[in-house]
């Protein structure tokens, strides 16, 4: 805009200068002429003039005064004329000569008539002697008259021009003439005329213009010839002037060509991009009201509606009657604070079915950062919402579907295992105990694996979470270790236990799934290492870490093999499931835990020499507290006492359950329902309750709160269940439950559950 | 032989000291006719009575016949009245030579208080509020005008020639249109200086000359002549050279109308101006000759 204004500036002074220019030239044009016009008069002027002179040079008796007249006339005619020019050129010089030219002229006027009336007189004189001339050659012959006087007479008469008698010498005549008086009168005229027009003569050269004329022509040559210079100066200024004038259009003209064809290309790579988000993207405007101003062909196609239809109505026309009204809300205070907003909204077609659109909504500023419209750019997501809440339904499904299976699997195999443990304490045959001890093994190993493959499945469902209690960190850890001096001693093994004092604190943490690693790595180990081989398990507590090593002098693993151990069902080899067992997906939930609680672990190996394990796990220390070391142990002699609640729907569970309480000293009574349990629990006095979850008429939570709500908080009751998804210990714990079994059960830790509750005996 | 022919006369003319009259004269007619309305109506003066032919009577002399004209209210002028014929060819206008021109001429009169005593403005009024409005009018861009006044005047006088007088046609080659006497008369007029003066085309009116060269002149009114103009004392009593053409037609004659007849004239002429003892003979035989000095009356003034 400025350089705009800066060039129309330019433009009008060049204009300005060539008008200039123009006016100049033809100033100087109009003098130039004034002077030509003097020079070229003075000429003229001069040319009448010195005829004129010639004319009074040669003035004699046969003169015509007309001619005379008329040529003097015409000298001051001209001169006349001639003055006026000179007035008319504002030139102080010139006007001088006029001043001078006008005096000269005045004297002249007069002189001119003086020599024609002096010069007519003479004549008449000279005439009057040349009629008498024979009478004085009479006279001369009498002797009347002297030879000098008649010498006299005829040089009057003989002279040519006036300007001959001028030598003649006057003489006075013989006063005895006849008519001599008038002879001397005669003579005596001559004598004073001659002198008269010799002295007009002379003042006809004092008074001659001509120096003047000849002064006004050099002068108004040189002027004009100062004005040509002038002029060609100007007209070449002026065609300068014009030049750059062209030169300065010329390059405007291709500045704004150059300016045009930026903008085109500009428009161009504009509308590419335009044209690009409109095959794209869903696009629409709106004025800053909300109304449609524009819509793109996406925007028709996937609304339903024409842009008749659309343009001039609000947005709310595509709007979903699901979509909450403070996400508008939130729009608008978004955008009309001039910032973007973004969100994924679901839209209506005219038709009524619902599309859902990633938008982007800004507002569009003018110059002056006004918003004068709102852009909405929109992309179809609707196959990706689908698909994710598809997606979603899948996983509960599988969900659902691993809930189900880990139930309806656990417990026939509680049966397995409950019925075969107690086969086993029965039966004394050594073969009979032998094929006890593989189906109790192959029982304990499907339980396992079934574990794993929930576990794992937990952890790659992204749905877990870790469970953090109170942990009593060396009371449960030596616990934990002593579970394993069976194997080891089976094995032939020497597990050399580290456990510094640091870890004697209590603290909060998931250990559950600590133990679940140790567990992990340690069974491992036991598989991995060779008899009278050692493992070496080392644990501390420093800088809120958990620090633990596990290492074997095992087999190892090369490197090639230590990359792929991680992945689920990936042993050494193949070979390795046959000769070791295992399901092979003990490292793997190892690795995926590890994740989950932002620990490291570290693992070097040697193929041949054996492998450590190095665990940090992040833990937050409650305080410290100094524990006895308190080793539990159990034998056969290690009863309980009590009389307990079974509640369970299934016979052969309600058997098995029967069983193991009978076997750990403890007295019970079955019922087959939640109902059941119900009407039983106030007959008799329990000192514990076993609750499955599942039961018909009515659930184990619903039994639990009824008891609670009925008779008071003064019962443990322990949750007793197939179901161990995610989530279900805590549900059992939340609703006030004292413990939790899960399905299949392991002997082991119902006895020990019981024994915490029942207490000491 | 041809070029012989034309030369011939051409060099006779080129003798001779005087010229004809034109016989044709250029003039626009129709300014000439406007001017010839005015020369003829009284409506210049300022009292309504005297006209330009009061004095310069048309068709006729071109002047009054008297010594000295009269005026508005019988007022009696100083110098003698010259006729209007031919005084487009004299080269200054009046006895003293002060207008240039036949233009300038004539608005003297017009403001002369002896003559029609008006006043130029008053005049300029009373043509503008008079018929001759529509005339200027047709005629000038500017209507009615001082100078356009003067102008068609003078047109009007441009047309005043009066060709073809004996003695033009004498000089143009007729012969007898001259007698022995006329004849001898022009060449006594020649011989004994009266051509002098009285030269070119109008026999006269084109130079001043001092009245009284040889002999003081005893004037009837005192008139300085030109030195009224110049101041210089050389001028006194130095007039214009009168033209002798229709001289017989315009007596009394002097620039005071001292003399009333031709020969006193030319008997007064030779003892003043030519410094001779006049005789009987010149006298008689230059009277012949100006007697054959009358022209045709103008065209313009015919009808």
């Amino acid at each position: 805009m400025k350089s705009y204004k800066l060039i129309i500036a330019t433009f009008i002074l060049t204009l300005l200068f060539i008008a200039y220019f123009a006016y100049e030239s033809s100033r100087f044009n109009d003098e130039a002429k004034a002077y030509s016009k003097v020079k070229e008069s003075a000429y003229r002027l001069e040319i009448a003039f010195s005829k004129n002179h010639l004319l009074m040079n040669s003035i004699n008796s046969s003169s015509n005064n007309d001619e005379i007249s008329a040529s003097i006339a015409l000298v001051e005619r001209m001169t006349r004329e001639h003055l006026e020019l000179l007035g008319q050129v504002d030139d102080t010089y010139l006007r001088t000569l006029a001043d001078s030219i006008t005096q000269k002229s005045a004297v002249l006027a007069l002189l001119y008539e003086d020599l024609k009336s002096d010069n007519a007189q003479l004549q008449n004189s000279i005439m009057w002697l040349s009629k008498s001339y024979k009478d004085y050659l009479f006279m001369l012959k009498e002797g009347k008259l002297d030879e000098k006087t008649m010498s006299y007479i005829f040089d009057i008469v003989n002279a040519r021009e006036t300007k001959e008698l001028i030598r003649i010498h006057h003489i006075k005549p013989n006063e005895k003439l006849q008519d001599a008086q008038v002879l001397d009168l005669h003579l005596g005229l001559i004598q004073t005329l001659h002198e008269l027009i010799n002295e007009h003569y002379a003042k006809l050269l004092v008074n001659d213009i001509t120096p003047e004329l000849k002064s006004a022509i050099d002068y108004s040559s040189k002027k004009i010839e100062l004005i040509k210079s002038e002029f060609t100066r100007i007209i070449l200024l002026l065609l300068i002037s014009i030049t750059f004038l062209v030169i300065f259009s010329i390059l405007l003209y291709s500045r704004e060509l150059a300016t045009k064809n930026a903008l085109k290309a500009a428009q161009n790579s504009l509308q590419q991009f335009v044209d690009a988000l409109n095959e794209s993207a869903i696009v629409s405007k709106s004025d800053p009201t909300g109304r449609i101003t524009f819509v793109n062909k996406k925007f028709c196609e996937i609304s339903g509606y024409s842009q008749n239809e659309l343009i001039g109505h609000s947005h709310n026309i595509i709007r979903h009657p699901d979509m909450p009204k403070e996400l508008f809300k939130e729009m608008w205070d978004t955008i009309k604070s001039g910032k973007h907003f973004k969100a994924t909204i679901q839209n209506m077609t005219k038709e009524g079915s619902s599309y859902y659109v990633d938008s982007l909504i800004l507002p569009l500023f003018d110059v002056n950062g006004e918003i004068v419209e709102y852009m909405a750019v929109r992309y179809d997501v609707t196959e990706l919402i689908l698909s994710r809440d598809r997606a979603l339904k899948a996983e509960k499904a599988k969900d659902e579907f691993f809930s189900k299976m880990s139930h309806e699997l656990r417990t026939p195999l509680n049966a397995i295992n409950g019925f075969s443990s107690i086969l086993k304490r029965e039966l004394k045959e050594e073969k009979q105990q032998r094929y006890l001890q593989y189906i109790l093994d192959s029982s304990k190993h499907l339980i396992e694996l079934i574990n794993d493959i929930l576990d794992l499945s937990k952890l790659n469902s992204g749905n877990f979470k870790l469970d953090i209690h109170k942990v009593d960190l060396y009371h449960d850890m030596e616990s934990l270790l002593h579970r394993f001096e069976g194997n080891l001693e089976s094995s032939k093994i020497t597990f050399h236990k580290e456990l510094e004092s640091s870890i004697e604190v209590t603290l909060y943490a998931d250990w559950l799934r600590i133990s679940q690693i140790i567990t992990n790595i340690i069974s491992n180990a036991i598989k991995f290492t060779p008899q009278n081989g050692d493992i070496f398990f080392r644990a501390s507590y420093e800088n809120a870490h958990l620090k633990f090593s596990i290492k074997d002098s095992g087999i190892g693993m090369s490197p090639d093999v230590l990359e792929r151990v991680f992945k689920p069902f990936e042993q050494a080899d193949s070979s390795t499931t046959r000769r070791y067992g295992g399901t092979g997906l003990g490292l793997s939930i190892v690795s995926n835990l590890v994740g989950q609680m932002n620990a490291t672990m570290n693992v070097t190996s040697k193929e041949g020499e054996g492998t450590l394990f190095e665990f940090s796990i992040p833990l937050q220390a409650q305080k410290a507290k100094p524990k006895g070391h308190r080793a539990i142990e159990r034998s056969d002699s290690d009863k309980l006492f009590g009389h307990i609640l079974v509640a369970e729907d299934n016979k052969t569970n309600q058997l098995l359950v029967k069983l193991l309480l009978e076997e750990f000293g403890l007295t019970c009574t079955i019922a087959k329902d939640g109902q059941e349990a119900l009407e039983i629990y106030p007959k008799e006095n329990f000192d514990a309750v076993l609750m499955d979850e599942n039961m018909p008429r009515m659930n184990g939570i619903e039994a639990f709160k009824e008891i609670r709500r009925l008779y008071g908080d003064k019962t443990p009751v322990i949750a007793l269940t197939a179901n161990v998804m995610k989530g279900d210990r805590e549900r059992f714990l939340e609703v006030g439950m004292s413990g939790f079994i899960p399905k299949p059960i392991d002997e082991q830790e119902l006895y020990k559950t019981l024994q915490s509750l029942l207490g000491k005996h | 032989m041809k070029l012989l022919l034309i030369l011939i006369p051409l060099m006779l003319f080129a003798l001779e000291r005087i010229t004809p009259i034109p016989t044709d004269v250029v003039y626009d007619a129709q300014k000439a006719a406007l001017g010839k309305a005015l020369f003829f109506d009284p409506i210049l003066s300022v009292d309504n009575t005297i006209s330009c032919a009061t004095c310069h009577n048309l068709p006729g002399s071109g002047a009054d016949g008297l010594s000295f004209s009269f005026g508005v209210n019988g007022a009696e002028g100083s110098i003698n009245a010259p006729s209007v014929l031919n005084s487009s060819l004299n080269f200054v206008q009046f006895w003293n030579g002060r207008a240039k021109s036949l233009a300038e001429q004539a608005l003297g009169p017009i403001v002369n208080p002896i003559e029609m005593a008006n006043r130029l403005d008053n005049v300029e009024k009373t043509l503008k509020s008079s018929a001759y409005k529509a005339r200027f009018e047709a005629i000038y861009p500017d209507g009615v005008t001082i100078a356009n006044l003067a102008d068609a005047l003078a047109e009007f006088e441009k047309a005043l020639l009066t060709p073809n007088s004996r003695f033009d046609r004498y000089l143009r080659g007729e012969e007898d249109a001259l007698n022995a006497q006329e004849i001898r008369g022009y060449e006594t007029f020649k011989s004994i200086g009266c051509i002098s003066c009285h030269n070119g085309v109008n026999i006269g009116g084109n130079m001043y000359q001092k009245f009284g060269i040889f002999k003081e002149y005893k004037q009837k009114k005192e008139s300085l002549g030109r030195y009224e103009i110049t101041k210089r004392e050389r001028d006194r009593y130095v007039f214009k050279v009168p033209s002798l053409r229709n001289v017989a037609l315009t007596p009394p004659y002097f620039h005071d109308g001292r003399v009333n007849t031709l020969a006193e004239a030319i008997f007064e002429m030779q003892e003043h101006q030519l410094g001779i003892v006049p005789k009987k003979e010149f006298t008689e035989d230059i009277e012949a000759f100006l007697n054959t000095l009358t022209g045709e009356t103008p065209a313009i003034v015919r009808d």
